[in-house]
């Protein structure tokens, strides 16, 4: 009789959760994109983002908050160059560089959306740069994670 | 031989079969509709003048909607409807709309067109009010009666049309004027026709639309953060890029109209002396059967405007005038064309106006069921209802033609399409009140009032 060996229960909650992050990434883009789409197609879809957009500037779109991120995404590349030079020059491990080159593309894209991208011109413009938030957030709780599983 | 008696036996009951169902069918064949309504009285034209002003007798124009409010149509000498006529036009049975006829009991209630009640009908070209009787036996209508409104009992029955009935045009109009053939109050010249809906992709513009027309997005005269209508000389460049000077004859249509009404208002407003909006949007000229052409046609610009924006300043104002009406409190109202829950604070009606209510002394002019439709001031079709039925309405909430009004709803665009309506009945001192609740509300110093 074949011992069959099951796969331990902490790794399959892992798994789930692995598929949990993936899909809030995935949905949160959707969603944006999704509202870009319907403020070409309707117009009471493209009044409210008009008005929400309006509403955000002086809040969380404000150019203190903007300016704040951007100083957030640069610390953010500024940490991975230094743990990817770290690990370039220490240890062999092309995995986490490439995680970490990963991250560090994410967070210029962030910058380049933040200074570059005209919130007039795409109505949904907060809610791009909420999904740009949530996938660069996901990408470092990976990061991190993965250096604590690899013992680096 | 048996076989050959069995085969014929089969054909007998083919055919009789055949006979029998085509001799079931529903469908009424026009000459079976004019036999049926045939039995239905016809009356003379003494017999009706005695009936005008009885109580007990509704009369009933049942031409189409343009005809009634004032177009000389089939071939008629004049235009117009019989003096305290109502109207139901035999159009309205040969719609495609779910619910049309549930709709069109309700209508009949609301005309008084019930069973207790004779009812005359009458046309012109002596196929309407048969229709329309038969449609109205169907609904336990019994005491009908029919007239066919000769030319030489017009004068008799005086006719009588909206003062300026030719703001509204049927599409037999447009289809004259692209055919060249000079049609009633057609003096000649540049024409152009505009499809106006929002949005630059113009969906309802690529389906297809009237030969030669052009597609206008609404965002080309108006823009946020209160969509008010673009300062003059943005609009004025506006016109330009369409081609469209004062003395431009222009042509707006819409599938939904309320568009097509909005930058009505706003061409008159800046001071285009001929504007024209097709009565009843494009389902009208769908109906019409007239020719749908799918090949996009381009603006064509011009240098010049011929005047300067806005020529007739008073027929869309700003806050100031606004608080100057409402300050008038005998002579003038301010008119809240949106639908009860928005005038009494319950909902914004918008998804981006989040305050509730109405500025404090504005009285409420009905609307419809929502943001985006008008119900209270069409018919079934989408054409203007008739002015008896508006002003009634009116009346109700203290709102007279004599008074100076001044329209509004949330962004200018049902309040448009009402001013539209007021000034093809005649009302003379009316406006349009162009910021609307989004404006008033956005200053939180102006007075607000909810609830009844």
């Amino acid at each position: 009789m074949e011992f069959i060996s099951r796969k331990p229960c902490k790794n399959r909650k892992i798994t789930v959760v692995k598929i949990l992050l993936t899909s809030l990434e995935v949905i949160s883009l959707i969603l944006a994109f999704i509202m870009q789409y319907l403020s070409k197609k309707k117009m009471g879809v493209m009044r409210y983002l008009v008005f929400k957009n309006r509403v955000y500037k002086e809040t969380f779109l404000s150019n203190y908050w903007m300016n704040l991120y951007i100083v957030c995404f640069i610390i953010g590349i500024a940490i991975c160059t230094i743990f990817f030079i770290y690990m370039s020059k220490v240890k062999k491990n092309n995995k986490l560089k490439l995680i970490l080159i990963y991250v560090i593309i994410i967070n210029v894209v962030a910058i380049y959306f933040i200074t570059k991208i005209d919130s007039i011109k795409l109505l949904a413009y907060p809610y791009f740069l909420i999904s740009i938030f949530v996938v660069s957030i996901i990408e470092f709780i990976r990061l991190i994670y993965y250096i604590r599983q690899k013992d680096l | 031989m048996n076989n050959i008696k069995r085969i014929i036996m089969t054909l007998s009951m083919i055919l009789i079969s055949l006979a029998f169902i085509t001799g079931c069918s529903s469908k009424t064949k026009p000459e079976e509709a004019k036999k049926e309504s045939n039995e239905i009285k016809t009356l003379s034209t003494k017999e009706l003048q005695e009936k005008i002003s009885d109580s007990d007798w509704v009369i009933v124009d049942a031409r189409s909607n343009d005809a009634f409010n004032g177009w000389k149509l089939d071939g008629a000498k004049s235009g117009g409807h019989i003096k305290g006529a109502t109207d139901f036009s035999a159009n309205w049975i040969k719609l495609d709309k779910r619910d049309k006829d549930k709709e069109l009991k309700e209508v009949m209630n609301t005309k008084g067109i019930t069973k207790e009640k004779n009812i005359v009908l009458y046309d012109v070209n002596e196929k309407d009010a048969n229709e329309v009787a038969n449609y109205f036996k169907k609904n336990g209508i019994d005491k009908l009666y029919t007239y066919n409104l000769k030319e030489d009992s017009k004068d008799e029955l005086k006719l009588e049309s909206y003062e300026n009935y030719q703001l509204l045009v049927p599409p037999s109009w447009i289809e004259d004027v692209i055919s060249d053939k000079k049609p009633e109050n057609f003096k000649g010249g540049s024409y152009k026709i505009f499809e106006v809906s929002w949005g630059d992709e113009a969906k309802d513009y690529k389906k297809g639309h009237i030969k030669g027309a052009v597609h206008i997005n609404t965002d080309e005269v108006e823009e946020g953060p209160i969509w008010n209508r673009l300062s003059d000389d943005k609009l004025e460049k506006f016109a330009l890029n369409n081609g469209i000077d004062i003395d431009t004859i222009v042509i707006l249509y819409g599938e939904d109209p309320m568009g097509s009404f909005r930058l009505a208002a706003i061409l008159k407003y800046m001071g285009v002396k001929d504007v024209r909006v097709l009565n009843g949007g494009f389902g009208a000229w769908r109906n019409s059967g007239y020719a749908i052409e799918t090949k996009e046609n381009s603006k064509t610009e011009i240098t010049s405007f011929g005047a300067t924006v806005p020529v007739n300043k008073d027929y869309i104002v700003d806050m100031p005038k606004a608080k100057e009406i409402l300050s008038d409190k005998e002579k003038s109202k301010l008119v809240d064309i949106r639908t009860l829950d928005e005038h009494i604070g319950k909902i914004p009606g918008y998804p981006d106006i989040t305050a509730k209510g109405r500025p404090s002394g504005a009285v409420w002019g009905h609307a419809g069921s929502d943001s985006q439709h008008l119900e209270e001031f069409r018919n079934i079709d989408n054409t203007m209802r008739n002015s008896s039925e508006i002003l009634s309405m009116w009346k109700l909430e203290g709102i007279t033609p004599d008074q100076r009004l001044s329209f509004f709803c949330g962004t200018g665009w049902r309040a448009a399409e009402v001013q539209i309506y007021a000034e093809t009945m005649g009302i003379k001192n009316s406006s349009i009140y162009d910021g609307g609740w989004y404006e008033w509300s956005s200053y939180p110093e102006n007075p607000v009032k909810t609830g009844k």
